[in-house]
């Protein structure tokens, strides 16, 4: 792919970010729908504190599986990239969640190839319509950013907002909040993504992490339950 | 024994000063073999230990299954101490079957210069069956703690592994709720080829990210986590037949999901006290024996 100027750079980061971006966050939740539910995300102090719950668990699990995927890509190591698509599932603990990022993982390689020439992108796909790697989500993303020539501090942050915005796109849906308390979480966790940053960019796979019981709880009730507006 | 990959513990390198890491009594070790013997009857065939980790002989007490050789482990130390190592081995032969616990709970001290730690191996053959099933780990004010186990498991095979922690001595002194420094758990199974099937970690820093936060333990004070490796048949049947709930009334929490790689379930609870928390966990367990060995767990003992 020839090398894309500053301005179209800065236009794809903000294609492949936008909740218009089909891959299908929209029918996603993150979660959120149990958790407003039962009660537990009621209003806009408890919706910040349950995303910024999602926010932690998404930077250091798919997070580092993303970066590590991108770095793989730059150094021409497509069997990187595989390890980081394994190790994405290997912590993937919830059944729904390992669903939605194997879904939105195929979507993207899919969109990709179509709308540009990589031989990766094209390779990636194919492993994953062989069933020979599981196309997860962040593998996906690693790739489609360094294939556009976008950096990974920029990759990071458009993963985390894709997170973010997933629950509290969400929550316009499902909770009683209004566009002015989604946006003032997404202003103040934006703030914190940085520390983040250097705490996944300095991970190993070994160092991905995740404590979230109630969540995972959350997750279980919505697998089992029978009613739905959103994937999970 | 290296723990050095571990980041989180970086912070907790200095040598203790009452007695260094490495002096025995600090290094714990055990070895528990089980197989069939000539009758088939499943028998604790090696038993390998060295202080403070104790364990005496099996014992045929489960009356839901008289024929399963019940192991209980003990530490002559008490509660583990700042610089304490210890390596547990647990295999569990072709056909063989156990049911593992501790005598009481594991009080990790308050620590101020190093860290405890703990690696286990569990590996488990054809046909394989283990319960182990702890009473609960109770981190004091400023402990570090870091458990890491590897799980190596034929897929005929079921393991029934399960923790229990509490925030803390909640009711000692002025209450100490996540007092505690670190706890990194890191928990992996692979099968007997080199398959890698799940790895989950997690590693609270109560002093950078507060626990008791919506999503993470809300208000709760006890967390389980129970892992059933067993194969898709069973694996389906548990699941099915566990109910996840949040109830405000006793205020716990339960949730399953199913672990990648099709490999078997992941059990959740949470609790205010140890008790009902721990009726869950034995409630789940006996639902995997009825699965897998078609027999309930007997009631608990009344002192337990």
């Amino acid at each position: 792919m020839p090398t894309p100027d500053r301005a179209a750079l800065l236009m794809r980061l903000m294609a492949l970010t936008d909740s218009a971006f089909p891959v299908g966050t929209f029918s996603f939740s993150n979660g959120l729908e149990t958790a407003a539910d039962t009660g537990l995300v009621h209003d806009a102090p408890t919706l910040e504190a349950y995303t910024r719950c999602i926010a932690r668990q998404a930077a250091l699990t798919d997070g580092v599986a993303a970066l590590h995927a991108h770095r793989s890509y730059l150094r021409k190591d497509f069997e990187g990239i595989v390890e980081a698509d394994t190790q994405a599932i290997l912590c993937k603990l919830n059944a729904e969640a390992r669903q939605m990022t194997c879904r939105m993982g195929k979507k993207l390689a899919e969109l990709f190839t179509r709308i540009a020439d990589d031989p990766t992108a094209a390779r990636w796909l194919a492993e994953i319509e062989a069933g020979r790697t599981p196309g997860s989500y962040p593998a996906a993303q690693g790739i489609v950013f360094a294939a556009n020539g976008i950096g990974e501090r920029e990759l990071f942050c458009s993963h985390q907002y894709g997170a973010i915005g997933t629950v509290l796109n969400a929550a316009l849906r499902c909770v009683r909040v209004s566009h002015y308390d989604t946006q003032r979480i997404l202003f103040r966790l934006s703030a914190e993504t940085e520390a983040l940053y250097a705490e996944a960019a300095g991970a190993d796979y070994c160092d991905m992490n995740a404590f979230a019981p109630q969540t995972d709880i959350l997750a279980s009730l919505h697998e089992k339950g029978t009613k739905r507006l959103f994937m999970n | 024994m290296d723990f050095s990959a571990a980041k989180e513990m970086a912070p907790y390198l200095a040598e203790p000063k009452a007695m260094p890491v490495g002096t025995p009594g600090k290094t714990g070790y055990l070895y528990l073999g089980f197989e069939l013997d000539g009758q088939g009857r499943s028998i604790m065939r090696d038993l390998d230990r060295r202080a403070p980790l104790i364990v005496q002989q099996e014992l045929y007490f489960d009356e839901g299954m008289p024929e399963m050789p019940c192991v209980y482990i003990l530490s002559s130390g008490g509660p583990n101490v700042d610089g304490d190592r210890y390596r547990q081995h647990f295999a569990v032969r072709k056909g063989a079957y156990a049911h593992l616990s501790t005598g009481a709970a594991t009080k990790l001290a308050e620590m101020r210069y190093n860290y405890s730690g703990l690696r286990q191996c569990f590996e488990l053959e054809t046909d394989a069956y283990l319960e182990y099933l702890p009473e609960p780990t109770i981190p004091c004010r400023h402990t570090r703690f870091i458990a890491d186990t590897t799980i190596r498991i034929d897929p005929t095979a079921t393991l029934f592994y399960a923790e229990i922690y509490m925030s803390g001595r909640k009711y000692f002194d002025r209450g100490e709720r996540f007092a505690y420094d670190v706890l990194s758990v890191t928990t992996q199974a692979e099968r007997p080829d080199g398959e890698r099937l799940f790895r989950e970690k997690f590693v609270i820093r109560p002093a950078s990210e507060p626990p008791a936060a919506l999503g993470v333990m809300g208000s709760y004070d006890v967390f389980a986590n129970a892992i059933v490796l067993t194969p898709p048949d069973e694996a389906e049947r548990i699941y099915a037949r566990t109910e996840a709930f949040v109830d405000d009334a006793t205020r716990t929490a339960a949730g399953i999901t199913r672990l990648p790689n099709g490999c078997g379930l992941l059990y959740k609870a949470l609790g205010d006290e140890t008790g009902p928390v721990k009726r869950l966990v034995r409630r789940f367990c006996s639902t995997v024996r009825e699965e897998v060995k078609h027999r309930p767990l007997p009631e608990e003992f009344p002192w337990r």
